[in-house]
């Protein structure tokens, strides 16, 4: 039946957006948008009815042994080389874009090639297994009897140093895989969109360039061209793979149509996309379908290669050219049209579904990776790169509202107010995304940090969530594990036991001596700052090791094709000689502990002299068993975080300049600087049970703060303005690389015009503060109802009207429902 | 003059309190005593304590403090929470204000209301958020309270205010002398004017004063060119009924200029738990909050006769 305008409205009155998006989007897209499966765990466990891919690995595999004696690049090559040629291949009812990662729409994929631990978990699985089970388990079996001590990650154990392995295996100072069989990698569009049929020529081009210097006078500098040919032969076999991956949905696309569809419009649309993958990705695009279903390739394809956890993007600025073609100058399909077609764009992204091992499930609740696409901000030469398909893009993410991809907006002064009505409605209808990103700080640091030229720096696209990374020939980053991840409350508290670590029982950092006898806090500091360092250099150093080791280890043919400088030099994409500048951060997970634990210190040891330093320590390594008056005085009569408050705010920029100074000290393999970029994904969870109790009065087990520069929950008690001028305090370019900002809007704020108008005035506050990123979390019913159960982490939830104010979680149960009720009605 | 006085609290965000973002500066004491009113902590010119029921676990240790026998012995934490419970820990008759039992609460159960401040404290933490009132033409709101009991020592803070370039706002019951309003609407951009009720007895049996120095002021204030929004408030029983409205705009139409905006307040008893904080009874309590949804058929009403209204005040609106 259909939805009159009224009930739509209606709808929106409540703020019932998941209805209004339901009632208001094309049919295409409400089937595909249903009929698409869950991918992502929840509460670490995956949904019923997902399971594992194995035809993948076993066709893989396959290849993989017959081809022993051939160089990695070219025996990887073949390896998906045979699976896109083999593996079974599907078309959704009434889908226009195609292609899949998996032989079946409910399957996730593995890389058997990256880590045996990870072979070994899935096999130890339940529920993901194809039935019969005991089949599964036998095909899993040979596979890991394969593999077993023989992927990359066993071979990269072989030459880490053995302490400095331990001490990251042990997952207390920080996480991720140091091996490109686990990481994200910038792509280079602008060679990508050649063609693959033009590359291929380019290196035939090569190849011969090289047989003919090969055939000329004898010198040395020839010796390391003999092994660039397998390289570039490898990289031809995964184009010509991924050419034939196309045709075979274009063949299957004609066999349905010709043979077996009946309804003529869709009769036309199959032919419609055979012809598409007759074209692409062999051939440059030239419709919105073209560009689209190329860009879907290319996302799908280089993920039989490795598991790529992030997806670096712009697609508007890919896709705009095109869509203003097609929609408005030759109109040649209706607006409709194209947003069915990113709208699918969407759906089919969040199709993409590949195996987490538990404790990285825990962290991505509910996704894949973090596909953030970056939208909006500038051209080269700083003109708005804005357009009308940017504008598309957040109408349809309101009517297929998923959870991945999301969108990043690069804002900029010269944003027009009718797109920032289209993002505004984005936040208001309660997706969490897009994020604002600010572009001329994040231009400016990228100059700053990596040395990008400005040309190349207008082009960022975020490499994963936050960090800022042009998809250039010599910007694109192949490998994120060149960076590291921190578990960065572990400095302070290092700094408090002498670099030895309680929870896991073993000397981690560096003896910085007995912080009772500190005389001063600049005592103190001084050691903080070597734990600080010592953390930064072992993540750094073990990650470089990985990174270097890599094209000989795992090796990325796909990638390498991807990547202009690796076909023009015949090396793998990962190579750090090939030419990459080189941009490097370390995330900075758990970092604003440090701040709050130091202010603490600072005022209740050193300054109050209340308690004495073996006092604390005393109470920290009990957990503040038995202490817990002294444990809340540590709570509210420190300064924290977020509130305007100089004391601890001087401490927090102390912290990330002495930190900053650092990371100009230490280099990446490109011999780049490594900045660090303060960020949590979910790592503040994943270490509650690893950080001990620190001074800012947290337990062993009490969930970390949630924001990369976010204050703890419930200690922000000045309200979301303190949040912002706190953070304010930053400098944005010389402090680090980007600084994630959670920040709780009310629907009641945001609601009808006056909510545009207020959420307008705090974004331009937000960059007169010079601030580089904020994300808006919607204060729903679901918040209140947290905040009723869970009141010390909700204590800065602050009920706003007309001259009065309290603190939503102080007032009684019946006063809290009835706000709530308001709330949720959005009427207040 | 005294160089401080009682600030029962700054409030950064106020988002409904005049133009933009805002900073309320709450002056503690009132000469009203309004039966609704939501922020009852504002009515006494002195310090106070609040006892948060729902924070209080009930160790005693306040009990162990005080030295005046002013606290209750504990009781079961839930038995205390109930709606209908009549315990209280403080006995505010006996209680000297000494502050013992707030500074041994561990759980933040007890907190003094009212902080003494001098000007330049008030106008450095309001000056914290000059960024926000830039982009938004918001500045600082002087409420109350009534400000204007607050003599001198508010207009001297007006006064240092309006040097630091701040917007102002003042939000004003009226009710006092002509010649004191005039001082203080001189130093201010924009008044908030609040309009309890048209006729005097029903005022002065539910705010304790009567309302002739409000409308009298009123009428002077419409004489001159100072901005005025007149914040009507909506109660129940009370300035309900769309009679009692259109009245009111009878009665703003016979004032010598039309007020610049009008701010449609409706009633909420969201304030219940602050007086139990206080130890007091409100009167109110049973009283359901009115869903702004039902004011905008008054708000028609005012719009009929010409006016620029809201419901609720934003500073967001035009």
């Amino acid at each position: 039946m259909a939805t009159t305008a009224k009930e739509i409205k209606e709808f929106e009155e409540k703020q019932e957006w998941w209805w209004v998006a339901e009632k208001t989007r094309s049919s295409r897209l409400d089937y595909l948008r249903k009929a698409v499966w869950k991918k992502g765990a929840l509460g670490g466990n995956y949904a019923p009815g997902i399971e594992i891919d194995l035809e993948f690995p076993e066709l893989y595999t396959e290849t993989w042994q017959e081809n022993e004696g051939d160089p990695i690049m070219l025996r990887k090559a073949k390896s998906i080389g045979n699976v896109l040629e083999n593996l079974p291949i599907f078309i959704t009812d009434q889908s226009q874009i195609v292609g899949c990662v998996g032989s079946a729409p409910h399957n996730i994929v593995s890389y058997w090639q990256g880590a045996s631990m990870i072979n070994e978990e899935i096999y130890n699985e339940q529920g993901i297994l194809p039935q019969p089970e005991e089949k599964s388990l036998e095909r899993l079996a040979a596979l890991n009897e394969y593999w077993g001590g023989n992927t990359a990650l066993d071979e990269l154990a072989k030459v880490l140093d053995p302490e400095d392995a331990v001490k990251f295996m042990s997952g207390a100072i920080g996480w991720g895989t140091p091996s490109s069989a686990v990481g994200y990698a910038t792509k280079d569009f602008r060679h990508i969109g050649k063609g693959f049929e033009n590359i291929i020529e380019e290196i035939d081009e090569n190849m011969e360039r090289t047989d003919k210097l090969l055939r000329g006078n004898p010198s040395p500098d020839l010796l390391p061209l003999y092994d660039k040919l397998p390289r570039w032969e490898a990289m031809q076999e995964v184009l010509d793979a991924a050419i034939e991956y196309a045709a075979r949905y274009a063949r299957l696309a004609r066999i349905i149509a010709e043979n077996f569809e009946t309804d003529p419009k869709r009769k036309e649309e199959l032919l419609r996309i055979a012809e598409t993958c007759e074209r692409v990705p062999a051939q440059p695009p030239r419709t919105l379908q073209e560009s689209i279903q190329y860009d879907h390739f290319v996302q799908v394809v280089v993920r039989y290669e490795t598991y790529e956890g992030a997806m670096p993007h712009r697609p508007d600025y890919l896709h705009g050219p095109f869509f203003d073609k097609d929609v408005n100058i030759n109109k040649s399909i209706t607006r409709d049209d194209a947003l069915d077609l990113l709208g699918e764009h969407l759906i089919r992204t969040y199709e993409i579904g590949i195996f987490s091992p538990r404790w990285t499930r825990e962290g991505l609740q509910g996704i894949t990776g973090t596909w953030v696409w970056t939208m909006g901000g500038v051209n080269e030469d700083g003109t708005d790169a804005c357009n009308d398909c940017t504008t598309a893009y957040m109408q349809v993410a309101r009517l297929v509202r998923i959870a991945n991809p999301t969108f990043s907006f690069r804002w900029h002064p010269k944003v027009k107010d009718e797109l920032m009505r289209e993002i505004f409605e984005c936040i208001r209808h309660g997706l969490g995304y897009p994020s604002l990103r600010n572009d001329p700080i994040l231009v400016e640091n990228a100059m700053y940090w990596h040395g990008h030229p400005l040309r190349e720096a207008r082009q960022w696209v975020t490499q994963s969530c936050m960090s800022p990374c042009p998809p250039t020939k010599y910007g694109c980053q192949p490998f994120r594990m060149a960076s590291a991840t921190a578990n960065c409350a572990k400095i302070v508290e290092y700094t408090l036991h002498n670099g030895y670590d309680n929870v896991v029982n073993m000397q981690m950092g560096p003896k910085t001596g007995n912080a009772v006898d500190f005389k001063t806090y600049d005592e103190f500091f001084e050691a903080w700052t070597k734990q600080m360092k010592w953390l930064l250099n072992i993540l750094v150093r073990t990650v470089a090791l990985g990174r270097a080791k890599d094209p000989e280890f795992f090796s990325r043919p796909i990638l390498s094709a991807y990547y202009e400088r690796a076909v023009e030099t015949g090396t793998d994409a990962v190579d750090y000689t090939n030419g990459e500048r080189g941009n490097a951060w370390v995330t900075a997970f758990t970092w604003v502990e440090n701040a709050d634990s130091l202010a603490a210190v600072k005022k209740l040891i050193y300054d109050d002299k209340k308690y004495t330093m073996a006092e604390l320590i005393e109470a920290l390594k009990n957990n503040w068993d038995g202490k817990e008056e002294m444990r809340l005085d540590f709570v509210n009569n420190a300064p924290k975080w977020g509130n305007d408050d100089d004391y601890v705010d001087d401490i927090m920029v102390q912290c990330l300049k002495t930190t900053a100074a650092h990371g100009k000290e230490i280099k990446c393999v490109c011999g780049n600087n490594i900045p660090i970029l303060p960020e949590n994904v979910s790592g503040n969870i994943h270490y509650a049970n690893v950080v001990s109790a620190l001074p800012n009065g947290r337990r062993l087990g009490d969930a970390l703060y949630d924001g990369g520069i976010s204050p703890g929950p419930g200690l922000d008690k000045k309200g979301p303005t303190a949040v912002l001028k706190s953070c304010g305090k930053i400098d944005h370019v010389l402090d680090g690389r980007a600084f994630l900002l959670n920040q709780r809007l009310s629907p009641t704020q945001l609601a009808g015009e006056k909510g545009y108008q207020l959420w307008k005035s705090y974004v331009k506050s937000w960059d007169d503060l010079g601030m580089d990123h904020v994300q808006f979390n919607m204060v729903d019913d679901s918040t209140l109802r947290a905040a009723q159960k869970d009141p010390e982490k909700y204590q800065e939830v602050i009920v706003r009207v007309a001259g009065y104010s309290a603190h939503f979680v102080d007032i009684s149960r019946k006063t809290q429902d009835n706000i709530i009720q308001r709330t949720v009605q959005g009427l207040g | 003059m005294n160089s401080e006085t009682l600030i029962s609290q700054i409030q950064k965000f106020s988002v409904n309190d005049g133009p933009g973002f805002r900073t309320n500066v709450f002056l503690k004491g009132c000469p009203l005593h309004c039966a609704w009113c939501h922020n009852p902590e504002t009515q006494s010119f002195g310090r106070e304590i609040y006892w948060k029921t729902r924070l209080c676990v009930q160790c005693g240790e306040c009990l162990e403090a005080c030295p005046s026998e002013a606290i209750n012995p504990p009781i079961a934490p839930e038995e205390a929470q109930k709606e209908n419970s009549t315990y209280q820990k403080i006995i505010t008759e006996k209680c000297d204000l000494c502050f013992k039992c707030v500074e041994a609460c561990q759980y933040n159960a007890l907190e003094i209301v009212g902080e003494p401040m001098s000007i330049d404290q008030i106008l450095k933490e309001v000056e914290q958020d000059r960024v926000f009132y830039n982009n938004s033409g918001g500045g600082m709101t002087l409420s109350g309270g009534e400000p204007t009991a607050h003599g001198e020592f508010a207009l001297k803070l007006l006064d240092a205010a309006k040097s630091r370039k701040l917007h102002l706002c003042l939000d004003t019951s009226g009710f006092c002398q002509w010649d004191i309003l005039k001082q203080f609407v001189a130093k201010v951009d924009l008044v908030l004017y609040d309009l309890k009720h048209l006729d005097s007895k029903l005022h002065l049996k539910m705010t304790g004063v009567p309302n002739e120095p409000i409308l009298d002021n009123l009428k002077k204030l419409t004489g001159t060119d100072y901005r005025i929004w007149l914040r009507i408030l909506v109660i129940p029983d009370f300035s309900e009924t769309i009679e009692y409205h259109r009245d009111v705009v009878k009665f703003l139409l016979t004032l010598p200029r039309k007020v610049d905006r009008i701010d449609l307040l409706p009633y909420h008893n969201w304030c219940e738990d602050k007086y139990k904080w206080l130890g007091r009874k409100w009167l109110m309590a049973d009283y359901q909050a009115i869903d702004p949804v039902e004011v905008e058929i008054l708000k028609d009403i005012y719009e009929m006769a010409g006016f620029n209204v809201t419901v609720g005040g934003s500073g967001f609106e035009n």
